[in-house]
């Protein structure tokens, strides 16, 4: 008997490469299209610039330096906000999940909260919190809070009855199984709550950089447009969706390697 | 050295939609020390429930459940349960599936490892310790569920349908392999299945269990030595052909 056949190695890289240039090549026509409309004049320059001009921009924000300056800051808020409210979820959502009394407090009060859209509790986070950091790092923290809560809430829940059994059947009791049995059952659960808040924490810093902030690329963005500076708006645009995109990835490979188990981790 | 397992009146209830099943009601079983008992039945009639109680994950309602002379108050190692779909933690390779049991039994590493590199190489697995669950056959899956119950030297074995999945040959094989595994240890052995040749190949005694709640219809010896030729003697077929009458067949 041998392990079951998988696509060999060969053939699936070779349909990666192909799935990838086909992705590389719809960007680029998407890049050549922006920059024939943005020559071409049927939209005034100062309003619809060329991806070339946005380079340009680009390239000179990178120069002075304040492109550095507004991705550290805007990069520190994110990743403060996504550890703290990464922690608080998860830890919520194994609560909630595995003590029935806990859920019966929490669970209600939580659903009404995390109705109301985290946008509207920012004025509410600077009178609390203040101008300064903490309220943009607060706001990022709730937006991740809620879905890393609610997925690890329901992977807790789903726990198989039969690994439970098998466990306790083996020697594992109390804490020890719940250390060796719900704990890696809800890990991918966390995971997948974690990959969802990577987007809302963008969101939230969005927001909350566009609402009295002094560095940040959405602070830049949204400083630029009421500057009317159209080419360093969308530069703003492209970094932050650099970035966004380059978690993202980052987060879907450190997935594989906490997962290596599942089939396809996130 | 084993142990025996007893069930003295035994009656257990679980919950549905429709109200309180009965699914065991005054039931008795012994197995003897050493002894490999086979256990019958159409589906639904509770033989996973028995193992459940046998194994300390359920509780009588009424009637003692006995391993040796201790009274069974919960799961305990020397009773390990293989389960009809292996359950395979996922999340743990070959490896750590088998070292499982020793590992949260305190078990130190060294002698872990050697007793885990002893069953993999007895379930014939030695070279797939670091693979996953999922990257196994469905029979390689039994086999690591059959080394992961045996790691902790359980005195006594519940099975529960662990082949009921495999293909005719591979069923055969881990038949022989759980014969051979049996040979070296004289676990007693509580094996539930509703296949009367396995029965017939495997048991010491065969019991039929009626419909819920659960009674032995029939209660049969099986003679050793158990060679190929001997599944096809008179007295086995007239065993079978009781057993099948038994099971309404």
């Amino acid at each position: 008997m041998s392990p079951r056949s998988e696509p060999s190695g060969r053939n699936r890289s070779r349909s990666d490469l192909r799935d990838w240039a086909v992705g590389a090549a719809s960007v680029a026509a998407a890049l050549c299209a922006w920059e024939l409309l943005g020559r071409s004049g049927v939209y005034p320059p100062h309003l619809f610039p060329p991806p070339s001009a946005v380079a340009r921009e680009l390239k000179s924000l990178a120069a002075s330096g304040d492109l550095l300056r507004d991705t550290v800051a805007s990069a520190r808020r994110w990743s403060l906000g996504l550890a703290l409210g990464a922690a608080l979820g998860t830890l919520m959502g194994l609560l909630t999940g595995v003590l029935l009394p806990a859920r019966r407090v929490v669970s209600p009060l939580m659903n009404l909260t995390r109705a109301i859209p985290f946008i509207v509790l920012l004025p509410l986070a600077m009178l609390w919190f203040g101008l300064g950091e903490a309220s943009k790092i607060a706001i990022v923290a709730w937006g991740v809070f809620c879905p890393v809560w609610l997925s690890t809430e329901s992977a807790a829940l789903a726990v198989e009855k039969e690994y439970v059994w098998a466990a306790r059947t083996l020697g594992a009791e109390g804490w020890r199984l719940w250390r060796e049995v719900h704990w890696p059952c809800c890990l991918p659960g966390v995971v997948t709550g974690l990959r969802l808040a990577v987007s809302t924490a963008t969101f939230a810093l969005a927001a909350a950089e566009m609402s009295g902030a002094f560095d940040g690329l959405a602070y830049r963005i949204f400083y630029s447009y009421q500057m009317f500076q159209t080419e360093r708006m969308m530069a703003g645009v492209v970094a932050l969706g650099a970035l966004a995109f380059a978690v993202d990835r980052l987060f879907v490979a450190a997935s594989r390697r906490v997962l290596p188990w599942r089939e396809e981790a996130a | 050295m084993s142990v025996s397992l007893r069930m003295d009146g035994v009656r257990f209830s679980y919950p549905s939609a429709e109200g309180d099943v009965l699914a065991l009601d005054r039931f008795d079983l012994t197995v003897e020390a050493g002894e490999v008992v086979c256990v019958l039945g159409p589906s639904g009639c509770g033989k996973s429930t028995l193992l459940a109680l046998a194994a300390g994950l359920l509780s009588p309602e009424q009637g003692a459940i006995v391993a040796g002379e201790r009274p069974v108050e919960g799961p305990g190692v020397e009773r390990a349960l293989v389960f009809q779909k292996h359950a395979l933690f996922p999340w743990e390779t070959v490896r750590g599936n088998v070292e499982f049991g020793p590992r949260v039994g305190g078990v130190g590493e060294a002698e872990r490892r050697k007793r885990a590199d002893e069953l993999l190489s007895a379930v014939g697995l030695s070279e797939l310790d670091g693979q996953y669950p999922r990257q196994l056959s469905e029979g390689q899956r039994q086999r690591v569920g059959l080394a992961r119950a045996l790691a902790n030297e359980p005195k006594v074995l519940l099975m529960d349908e662990p082949f009921a999945s495999l293909d005719a040959l591979t069923r055969r094989q881990m038949q022989a392999l759980l014969v051979s595994v049996w040979q070296a240890r004289r676990q007693s052995i509580l094996f539930v299945t509703h296949d009367v040749d396995e029965a017939l190949a495997l048991g010491d005694r065969f019991v039929v269990l009626s419909a819920r709640p659960a009674k032995i219809l029939l209660e049969r010896r099986v003679a050793r030595p158990r060679d190929p030729e001997a599944l096809y003697s008179p007295e086995t077929r007239a065993l079978r052909e009781e057993a099948l009458r038994a099971l309404g067949a």
